[in-house]
């Protein structure tokens, strides 16, 4: 307490003889303000001299009693004079040095004591009286700066009377001056429970949290470091409630799904939108797998290019009273990104390495106890493996032996500089993945540029910032049973050895080119479609994937006065990607001529955004404070694509357009450059009594492209709310340190997608002119989703303990979806129809702690969890024909054979239907000539469960004692299902463990009676078979991710760098619990299709690794 | 209400003076026209509104991708009409084994309604004077419909495209007869344009079967009109002579030469490979029937070269036993269809014109001066010039030879031995002294050989006369709704409407007169002789 001491000591005279004008903040100084004294004095004690001057000024005068004579005898007549001025004459009656900052004014010896530097040794700590590493400690108004080390130290050389600040994220900046003691003791207070605490909200607004109506959840950069993934998104996983993320089985650099509250679209995206740095990015969705016959990969997503150190902190909107400034985007939530500026003061250089290592995990079981063919031995071809029982010593591959451990490595450089009046950020990441799989190369480089200045005397702010990535992905991951080598590692016949056919190819002495050599031999018309050989599927149809682009923007923001500014913004987001596949001479003939088959696309897609946005923010008197906002937004999209997918001509392996063998139908396909087009006027009140009572109004009207020819090309979305901090309202017992309720209501919007609304055109294929296969309907509305929220936050015992809670209940109506229509219903196939309302409920919350036990060890724990109930309530009615038609089921595309997703009114979105061996109403399986018989009809598939989990759970620790730190996450998912289709097709092949221990008990048991193994998995397995038996629960408790790290001071380094930290980290460590054979939160795809299906997907990988950073 | 917004956003905007490059919501419609499609104006130039959709019509007639084509009629007709068995046992319960899959059974009514009717109706509304083209357009829509209800029996026709969730379905009765007005409506109309601008083929590049040349469409729609007027011969004998007689005396004749062939020829920028190349090669879905062996090889004839590959297996000709539980791995060196990328699909082959002519004859109808053994010897001589065949010395004359015993190699129980009542006992040599039924299979037979690889055609003439007699499956997985001795006679509706036209299905049965599934006859299969 010795520093307070010291300080009350400095002030005190100040304050007595002049009392301190007003506790409102007076960012001016005097000079600015233009004020004049009048004093007449004639030797006079300084001292008094100065109180009158404080007293006339407004300033608070500080000085040492023990540095001059306070008692000197002065004597100043003047009128009106400017401050400045009788500070001069002052100066030349006492040789003493003034120097105004704000509305403090500091009394120095004399002119040469500023120049009396001396070394100021200090520690910072915060209230529980924990060091606080790397707070930012500088001198007032110059870039003159440290940083505390890991015991809280700092060393800075300044002069009396110079102004140290004290900032550090989270914490209230504290100023001192400085006097003449060297040795400080610093607190710094935590803001969390300041009731100024601000927030970025939607658009980049600022706000007091206070204020806010809605639930926002902040996420720091830091967080996100624990253990790395090259695409950020996934290491959200756990940290925030009413947040599911399920990952693309496609590797590095893969999309994400992520889903706010529960699926709201059926037919739309239920994905977040992603915005960074207040402005929606495009979001880049990439084609995802369709089936067992998909040909191409997931291709990334917008989300997944983001250079992760790049990111200062995360905010989630969750809710649509957050996210309504988004209007026609916004049902789905927020995920709202603050990228890192550069800082005033010292120059600080980081350089980040992380290197992982992924194993594959969760690989199936098989049998190595049969080996190839067929009970019946006629087939001496047979590609199964229920043969007879393996000689001793039989080769058996291990499906382990064919993945490699994987190596991620991100190595990242960021410097950041500036001065109070230019500040500039530079990173630099390179990220390098070698996936599990043979061939598969990620590879990444970003590079960031950000500049903010500020010109017109510190008016105007600009920010200027360039992103530019450039990205390639080499054979990535696929699933389905094309072109993928999992099918032939997994299905390879048991007991046949693998090793002869890792030499993949040989010369056809013939044709004078290499062909497969597999265990399909090779006969001129190709091998399998679906099981080529995997190191001719790496080697000779290699896929590469492209992308270039380029963020750029410019904001600039002016300030009228202190509560009133102007800001524009405009972002461009131009993305070049391109994807090829080469199939050499010997791929199978589906797939390609004899002399091979080249794929190809490019496509480019640029999004331009701009806004305008007037601010103002002001106390309309004691306590009403207003702040508020109005805007205009355009935002505009453009896309375009050319390709070419084709078999060879007459050069084998030559992959060139001018190769393609166009008699062979035409391999050319187009999208012409296609735009699509919002412009929007905004406006968002907050109105605040006392500070803890406040109004928030929204609303935005949009006018959107697509809607072009309904009857309405414009939606207005409203929102409302209020919140109360309790504890500012009320005396509450001291062990609650905050409390705060809030309740809003909120409509935002789904737009529908281009062109459905537009009046029929025609689709050209082989030339000739096809109607296009859906209606358009001029009737369509956008989606729009009622969103009624409430919630609380309590914080208790100073901050130790918070908690805080969310219900929340949304409709969204209107659901655009496509439904087939009758074939013979005039050339359509499908139509767009608006109708049907989802019910999302749910309840999320999370309960923390932070504090420190016994000697100096600090604890953070975070409980999230998330409850969420979904409800199709209603689809569609058709009157047309003035029968009532009632669709009740909607199937979404891209089923695979025994397995389909619906939204089935009644039922929850996203029940999964599959295959099954008809059963009689006991539930037992019908026997017919002594076999079960598959239901085979789509119509009648059974329902096996829903996708969605019930309930998520996360628990994030954090412990750090002295130079150590540890963090983990766990989380569960309870409830839902899954089923694999992987499963049920080993199963099939008879190279499954289960296959195997069917045998050997004698057959399968059903009823009573042993069925022969093959015959009744011929009927179960495969991709047609009864995959409601392979149906499992998706119920998953895992260790998620933890790291152990140890920083070094300095000081070991003669302070020539700040600190180095090492780490070992590592990602899906283990699992608690977990039923189903493959990792359930892994999918096939990203859009609302293929939700809780394996089919050949990468399996899930445990990585560990460890990361150095150093900061300079 | 749109206006003063619109006011509203102008006036901000040049207020806030931001958007110098926005030029507002006018342009919306613009945007949000897709410019990868074609607008009606764009198609409005050379005909392209109306002839354009011609070639998509051609096109699915017989549809030109490989999967389509697979589950329109390879995986049902071809396999029912007893020429091809699939070696593929990952199909499971399927079809081929009378278990007929819902999912399967879509295809020729989406095909057909979704590209014949669909680009019909779109020709009929923008051709203006072009009626001429009208009349083309709809004898190839008869084509392609008479084989869409000739699998399901009633379907929606006169009602067609009047509702997006209901549309009734017709009788098939009501159907053949709409049938046969239209094609008295395209006869009448192209005969007078052919006799107004003789030699002018105005639609020459969007028809890849004749070139739109009008005089051969006529013979089509003659042959066409002969062919369905024998379909209904036992459910209606009076209209099923008169028009077989009509189309007989028409003056512009009927398919009759090679050059009448009716292929879907690759010219004026179709390029398709023939999908039963990939069906039969990269698939390996399809192969030869054990009826097609025991029939073509009873007869020695060199026309199984011409249809099939030797086998893998023994490198011989092996045809598989429809029907049973196939194993891939067994089956799939069975021999393979002989056909190429390049192969155009066959829509009509003249000399079926011979075999319909030789059976009006031996029904004593006036088939134009021939006698149905003239008819039949021309029917046969011409095929075998249609498929590029020699006709041996004496084949015509060859009175001994039926179909071969089958026998299985690689599994004895789907034998089928000599004396079994399903060979195909009959000779080829024509008989006057013969019985009219067995005539009729003589007549039969050999046009089930000429017409191949029409399943679909093949398979209406099975279910009519029960000719050629082919072999029952050996396991049958209807659960007891299609009988093994009656074999199948029709394919359930299409599922999809179950979930789109529910209404409509229900009118369909109705019409239907039996159950929805595969055991159920047609409204023309009534012939006492068939069981």
């Amino acid at each position: 307490m010795k520093i307070n001491l010291h300080f009350l000591k400095i002030c005190c005279i100040a304050v007595l003889l002049a009392p301190v004008v007003s506790s409102a903040a007076q960012p001016e100084t005097p000079t600015d303000q233009g004020i004049t004294l009048t004093i007449n004095v004639v030797k006079k004690p300084l001292e008094n001299v100065l109180a009158t001057l404080g007293q006339q000024a407004g300033l608070d005068v500080h000085y040492d009693r023990n540095e001059f004579d306070s008692k000197k005898l002065v004597s100043i007549s003047c009128k009106n004079l400017p401050v400045e001025q009788v500070l001069a004459e002052l100066t030349d009656q006492t040789g003493l040095h003034f120097s105004l900052i704000k509305n403090k004014l500091i009394v120095t010896g004399s002119n040469n004591a500023s120049n009396t530097i001396q070394t100021i040794h200090g520690v910072v700590k915060d209230t529980t009286g924990m060091p606080l590493i790397g707070v930012s400690v500088g001198i007032k108004g110059t870039t003159k700066g440290t940083l505390t080390d890991i015991n809280g130290n700092f060393t800075l050389d300044a002069a009396s009377g110079d102004v140290l600040m004290f900032t550090y994220i989270g914490y209230t900046t504290k100023e001192i001056v400085v006097g003449s003691e060297t040795t400080l003791n610093v607190v710094l207070k935590a803001n969390s429970s300041s009731l100024n605490e601000v927030v970025v909200t939607a658009l980049g607004l600022k706000k007091t949290s206070a204020s806010l109506s809605y639930d926002q959840q902040t996420v720091s950069g830091k967080e996100l470091e624990v253990a790395k993934d090259p695409s950020f998104v996934n290491s959200l996983d756990g940290k925030v409630s009413g947040l599911q993320i399920t990952s693309s089985s496609s590797g590095a650099g893969g999309s994400t799904k992520v889903v706010l509250r529960g699926n709201k679209s059926i037919y739309g995206s239920s994905n977040v939108l992603y915005v960074v740095d207040g402005v929606p990015l495009n979001a880049l969705t990439s084609t995802q797998p369709t089936g067992v016959f998909s040909y191409g990969a997931d291709g990334g997503d917008g989300i997944s290019n983001i250079n992760p150190d790049d990111i200062e902190s995360i905010s989630v909107l969750k809710g649509a009273s957050a996210s309504a400034l988004y209007g026609s985007q916004a049902a789905n939530g927020v995920i709202m990104i603050t990228t890192k500026k550069g800082k005033a003061g010292k120059t600080t250089v980081t350089f980040n390495s992380n290197t992982t290592f992924d194993k594959a995990v969760l690989l199936p079981k098989l049998q190595s106890e049969y080996g190839r063919g067929d009970a019946d031995t006629s087939n001496v071809s047979s590609l199964n493996s229920y043969g007879a029982k393996q000689a001793a010593g039989s080769p058996n591959l291990n499906p382990a032996s064919y993945f490699n451990t994987g190596v991620s490595t991100i190595n990242s450089f960021t410097l950041s500089t500036g001065t109070e009046k230019n500040q500039t950020y530079i990173s630099y990441a390179n990220t390098h993945a070698d996936g599990i799989e043979p061939g598969n190369i990620f590879s990444r480089n970003n590079i960031t540029f950000r500049n903010t200045s500020k010109a017109l005397n510190d008016k105007m702010t600009i920010d200027l910032s360039a992103n530019y990535i450039f990205q390639n992905t080499d054979n990535r991951p696929i699933s389905g049973t094309y072109f993928n080598p999992l099918t032939s590692i997994y299905l390879f016949p048991r007991g046949t050895d693998f090793n002869q056919y890792k030499n993949y190819e040989y010369i056809d002495p013939v044709r004078d080119v290499y062909v497969p050599n597999w265990i399909i031999p090779y006969t001129g018309g190709g091998s399998a479609d679906d099981l080529q050989n995997p190191y001719w599927i790496q080697n000779k149809n290699p896929t590469t994937q492209g992308l270039n682009r380029l963020l750029a923007s410019i904001s600039a923001k002016y300030d009228f006065n202190s509560w009133l500014n102007l800001q524009a913004r405009v972002k461009l987001d131009k993305a070049d990607q391109t994807s090829s596949q080469e199939l050499y001479a010997g791929t199978a003939e589906l797939f390609a001529s004899q002399s091979g088959g080249y794929n190809y696309t490019s496509s480019g897609q640029n999004q331009v955004y701009g806004d305008l946005l007037l601010n103002a923010n002001k106390d309309l008197s004691h306590d009403f404070s207003f702040n508020g906002t109005i805007g205009a937004i355009i935002q505009d999209n453009q896309s375009s694509s050319l390709g070419f997918g084709g078999h060879l001509g007459n050069v084998d392996n030559y992959f060139n357009v001018s190769n393609l063998d166009l008699s062979a139908g035409n391999p050319f396909k187009q999208t012409n450059k296609t735009e699509n087009q919002t412009q929007s006027l905004l406006g968002s009140f907050d109105f605040g009594y006392k500070k803890y009572l406040y109004l928030d109004i929204t609303g935005r009207n949009d006018w959107a492209s697509p809607l072009a020819f309904t009857p309405n090309d414009f939606f207005f979305y409203p929102s409302v709310g209020l919140s109360d901090v309790l504890s500012s309202m009320f005396k509450m017992p001291d062990f609650i340190s905050y409390s705060k309720v809030r309740v809003s209501y909120t409509e935002v919007g789904n737009s529908i997608p281009a062109f459905v609304s537009t009046p029929a055109q025609y689709t050209v294929t082989n030339a000739s002119l096809n109607l296009n296969l859906t209606q358009p309907l001029a009737t369509l509305k956008p989606e729009i989703t009622h969103s009624f929220e409430a919630g609380m936050e309590w914080r208790f015992i100073n901050d130790h303990i918070t908690f805080d809670a969310t219900y929340y209940h949304t409709n969204t109506y209107n659901q655009l979806f496509n439904v087939a229509t009758s074939a013979a219903s005039g050339g359509y196939k499908t139509q767009y129809i608006n109708g049907g309302n989802v019910k999302n409920e749910g309840f999320e919350g999370s309960l923390g702690y932070n504090g420190i036990i016994g000697d100096g060890l600090r604890w953070t724990s975070n409980v999230t969890f998330s409850l969420n109930r979904n409800k199709v309530l209603a689809l569609y009615t058709d009157n047309s024909s003035g029968v009532p038609n009632v669709i009740t089921e909607f199937t979404f595309p891209n089923t695979v054979n025994s397995y389909q997703l619906e939204a089935v009114v009644g039922k929850p979105f996203g029940e999964i239907y599959a295959n099954d061996f008809q059963k009689d109403a006991s539930g037992k399986i019908i026997l017919t000539n002594g076999l079960p018989q598959l239901i085979n009809n789509p119509n009648n598939y059974v329902d096996v469960g829903n996708s969605n989990p019930n309930f998520l759970l996360g628990w994030t620790n954090s412990f750090r004692y002295k130079q150590f730190d540890l963090a983990f996450t766990i989380d569960g998912r309870f409830g839902g299902e899954v089923v694999d289709m992987t499963q049920a097709y080993l199963d099939l092949y008879g190279v499954s463990q289960a296959s195997a221990t069917a045998r050997d008990n004698g057959g399968v048991l059903i009823n009573g009676t042993h069925i022969d193994a093959q015959a009744y998995y011929n009927l179960a397995g495969g991709r047609e078979g009864a995959l409601a038996e392979y149906a499992y629960s998706a119920t998953n408790i895992r260790l998620r991710e933890a790291s152990l790290g140890y920083t070094i001071p300095g000081s070991a380094f003669n302070n020539k760098i700040q600190n180095i930290r090492i780490a070992f980290t590592g990602r899906n460590l283990f699992f608690f619990y977990l039923k189903a054979p493959y990792d359930p939160e892994t999918t096939l795809s990203t859009d609302n299709s293929l939700q809780g299906i394996d089919l050949f997907g990468q399996p899930s990988t445990r990585s560990l690794g460890f990361n150095i950073s150093a900061r300079f | 209400m749109k206006k003063t917004y619109k006011k509203n956003w102008l006036l901000l905007a040049c207020i806030l003076g931001l958007f110098a490059i926005s030029s507002c919501t006018k342009d919306f419609q613009g945007l949000n026209t897709d410019p990868s499609k074609v607008t009606q104006g764009q198609a409005a130039g050379d005909q392209e509104s109306t002839g354009g959709f011609f070639p998509d019509m051609e096109e699915n007639i017989f549809n030109i991708t490989d999967y389509n084509y697979q589950v329109q009629q390879n995986l049902n007709a071809d396999v029912f009409s007893g020429y091809m068995m699939s070696p593929d046992d990952g199909f499971g319960n399927n079809n081929t084994n009378y278990f007929m899959r819902s999912d399967w059974n879509n295809e020729m009514f989406d095909l057909g309604n979704q590209h014949i009717m669909n680009n019909w109706v779109q020709i009929r509304k923008n051709a203006g004077s072009a009626q001429h083209f009208v009349a083309m357009a709809l004898i190839l829509k008869v084509e392609g419909m008479h084989r869409v209800t000739d699998q399901y029996g009633p379907m929606p026709y006169s009602k067609y495209g009047s509702n997006a969730f209901f549309v009734p379905y017709d009788s098939q009765k009501d159907i053949y007869t709409r049938f046969f007005t239209e094609l008295d409506t395209a006869v009448n109309t192209l005969t007078a344009f052919v006799k107004t601008y003789p030699g002018q083929t105005p639609f020459k590049r969007f028809d890849m079967i004749y070139g739109g040349d009008y005089k051969q469409w006529l013979k089509f729609a003659n042959t066409l009109r002969l062919r369905l007027a024998m379909r209904i011969v036992y459910v209606d004998p009076a209209t099923a002579q008169a028009q077989a007689e009509k189309a007989v005396a028409d003056p512009n004749g009927l398919l009759s030469v090679v050059t009448d062939d009716a292929y879907l020829n690759m010219v004026n920028g179709l390029n398709y490979q023939n999908p039963l190349w990939n069906i039969t090669n990269a698939y390996g879905d399809i192969s030869m029937s054990a009826a097609m062996k025991s029939i073509i090889e009873g007869y020695n004839d060199p026309r199984e070269a011409a249809y099939f590959l030797p086998s893998a297996y023994d490198n011989k000709f092996e045809g598989i036993r429809q029907g049973q539980n196939i194993t891939s791995a067994v089956y799939a060196g069975f021999s393979l269809l002989n056909v190429q990328a390049t192969t155009p699909l066959e829509i009509m082959a003249a000399s079926e014109s011979y075999f319909l002519r030789a059976e009006g004859a031996l029904r004593g109808w006036n088939m134009g001066g021939g006698t149905a053994q003239s008819f039949y010897e021309q029917g046969v001589a011409l095929s075998f010039q249609e498929k590029g065949a020699t006709m041996p010395a004496g084949y015509l004359t060859n009175s001994t030879a039926t179909a071969a015993p089958y026998v299985d190699p690689t599994n004895g129980a789907n034998n089928v031995p000599a004396g079994n009542p399903y060979l195909n006992n009959i000779t080829i040599a024509w008989n006057s002294g013969d019985t009219f039924e067995h005539n009729l299979q003589r007549i039969i037979t050999q046009k089930w050989i000429a017409i191949y690889p029409d399943g679909e055609e093949a398979w209406c003439d099975f279910r009519r006369t029960g000719y050629p007699k082919l072999f029952p499956v050996v396991v049958n997985n209807s659960g007891g709704l299609i009988s093994t001795t009656s074999f199948v006679k029709r394919i359930p509706f299409a599922a999809d409407e179950d979930l789109t036209n529910p209404k409509g299905v229900a009118t369909g049965v109705a019409a239907l007169g039996g159950p929805d599934n595969g055991g159920t006859r047609l409204w023309w299969d009534v012939n006492p002789l068939v069981p």
